[in-house]
């Protein structure tokens, strides 16, 4: 009989491939339940939806039509936010302010809601794995909250001005979108930064920000530095400004700060921002929660839908060509930021 | 060193410890609110007739309140509450968590940053800073 020596242990070789052949065939299995959980999860919706329109009648039939389909959206803008790697927030805030009108305070602290919770769901992998700098996270928090929290006054203080001040916050979004746009085709065909020997700050290494993770497809530990921090914290504050007065989750601007400005590895920028996110995020929804702004009946099928299309979206990402999608989602920011421009402008002219 | 070896000793408690408890806690805040919104639905959908009807002419926060009266509506809006104020602590409980752990091995200068966080966080929830939104 055959062994294979694997440190102290002998493993028999037909019991090693056999169990592997038993793991091969459990990861086909769980393939083959989550897709049929997934057809089961959309027919109910479409069964529950005619059944209720068609002999429910009355206030229940609206109201299920109403969440049924709010929840389908929040499910496409989460696939397709995870596929092309887009925060669901940046994509549902201009959505829903351009196309709907639903008004901008209750849309904008869904946008933060949605934001906390994509973040609070996806820390514990990144901050168990360490790909995530939980110390970085926590310094990073400092100037990010306290201006995320001046953004959402100041987004309120704007936003009770009238219809003048809804101008402005509509304009403002609008230039971002527009902005977020060019600088996502823009990241699409940059060259990854690959070195991370970049000599890390004293301030840095008193904070003991300097660390380490494992890039599992390179079977390497990458040893990287923080750089520029006192740099990194400043373009921080004007971040949480602006995610605090839009509503928007800010990873678009916190990604580009920690790999470019302080020199992180791409990895670990994202995971890091998509925590920092969370704690950040909550404090800016308090502000909007304690004026009311925060309706659950609108919120909970947007966190569901978001969060389920994000799930399904990193499924199939693997089996799903994302270059024609991320045309797609420059194309539905441009419309969203350019309708944006166009409300608000007609106000503002107006006033000039 | 293996690398799951490297990553054990380099992950710190506090941050595995935050991971696990903001997820714990959003899961359960989410859960709460979905059933109370389901609730409101089937028990009481004039209320929530009234918000979406409201919701879509466009009126404030302010005007959406009046939708959730009577008793027990009210009483589904608190269970509401308790979600929403579950969901925005979430991360206040989880680093006052990692704060505990920090102290335990007395690293004052992340004690201090914690703090400093978590009195953000509970100024803002508490309202002390607050603009009438009207």
């Amino acid at each position: 009989m055959s062994y294979i020596r694997c440190g102290k242990s002998h493993w028999n070789i037909n019991e090693l491939l056999k169990a592997l052949n038993v793991k091969a065939n459990y990861e086909v299995i769980k393939g083959k339940i989550f897709k049929i959980m997934l057809i089961w999860v959309v027919s109910y919706m479409t069964l529950g939806m005619l059944i209720f329109a068609v002999v429910g009648g009355g206030f229940l039939s609206s109201q299920v039509i109403f969440f049924t389909s709010l929840a389908c959206v929040c499910v496409v803008i989460g696939i397709v936010a995870a596929l092309t790697g887009v925060g669901g927030a940046v994509l549902f805030t201009p959505i829903m302010m351009a196309f709907t009108p639903i008004n901008m305070d209750i849309i904008r602290s869904t946008g933060l809601a949605i934001a906390t919770m994509s973040s609070l769901v996806s820390s514990r992998q990144y901050l168990g794995s360490n790909l995530a700098n939980f110390r970085l996270v926590l310094v990073s928090s400092v100037p990010y909250t306290l201006f995320a929290i001046i953004g959402s006054l100041l987004g309120l203080r704007i936003g009770v001005l009238g219809s003048l001040g809804k101008a402005v916050i509509r304009f403002s979004l609008g230039v971002l979108v527009l902005s977020i746009a060019v600088l996502f085709m823009l990241r699409g065909s940059g060259a990854g930064n690959l070195s991370y020997t970049v000599k890390g700050d004293k301030l840095a290494g008193l904070l003991k920000l300097n660390s380490i993770y494992s890039d599992y497809s390179l079977n390497t530990i990458v040893k990287y530095n923080v750089g520029n921090l006192q740099w990194g914290l400043l373009s921080l504050m004007g971040v949480g400004l602006i995610s605090g007065m839009f509503g928007l989750g800010a990873g678009w601007a916190i990604v580009p700060i920690y790999s470019m400005l302080m020199q992180l590895p791409l990895k670990v920028a994202a995971a890091s921002s998509l925590v920092l996110i969370g704690i950040g995020d909550s404090a800016a929804m308090w502000v909007y929660i304690n004026n009311g702004a925060f309706i659950p009946l609108f919120a909970v099928p947007c966190l569901l839908g978001i969060v389920i299309g994000a799930r399904v979206g990193s499924r199939i990402m693997p089996k799903i060509k994302t270059s024609y999608l991320k045309i797609l989602v420059v194309i539905v920011m441009i419309i969203a930021g350019l309708r944006l421009l166009q409300q608000s402008l007609s106000i503002l002219m107006g006033w000039l | 060193m293996s690398l799951s070896k490297v990553i054990t000793s380099e992950t710190g408690q506090e941050a595995k410890m935050y991971g696990n408890i903001v997820f714990l806690l959003a899961i359960i805040s989410v859960v709460i609110l979905a059933v109370s919104c389901i609730l409101i639905m089937l028990r009481h959908s004039d209320a929530a007739y009234c918000t979406i009807g409201g919701l879509l002419s466009g009126d404030p926060p302010s005007e959406l309140k009046h939708c959730y009266s009577g008793a027990v509506t009210s009483a589904l809006g608190t269970i509401e509450s308790i979600g929403m104020t579950l969901f925005g602590v979430s991360t206040t409980i989880g680093l006052a968590l990692s704060c505990i752990i920090y102290m335990l091995r007395k690293d004052l200068i992340y004690v201090l940053i914690t703090l400093m966080i978590m009195v953000m966080l509970i100024v803002s929830a508490l309202g002390i800073i607050s603009i009438n939104a009207g």
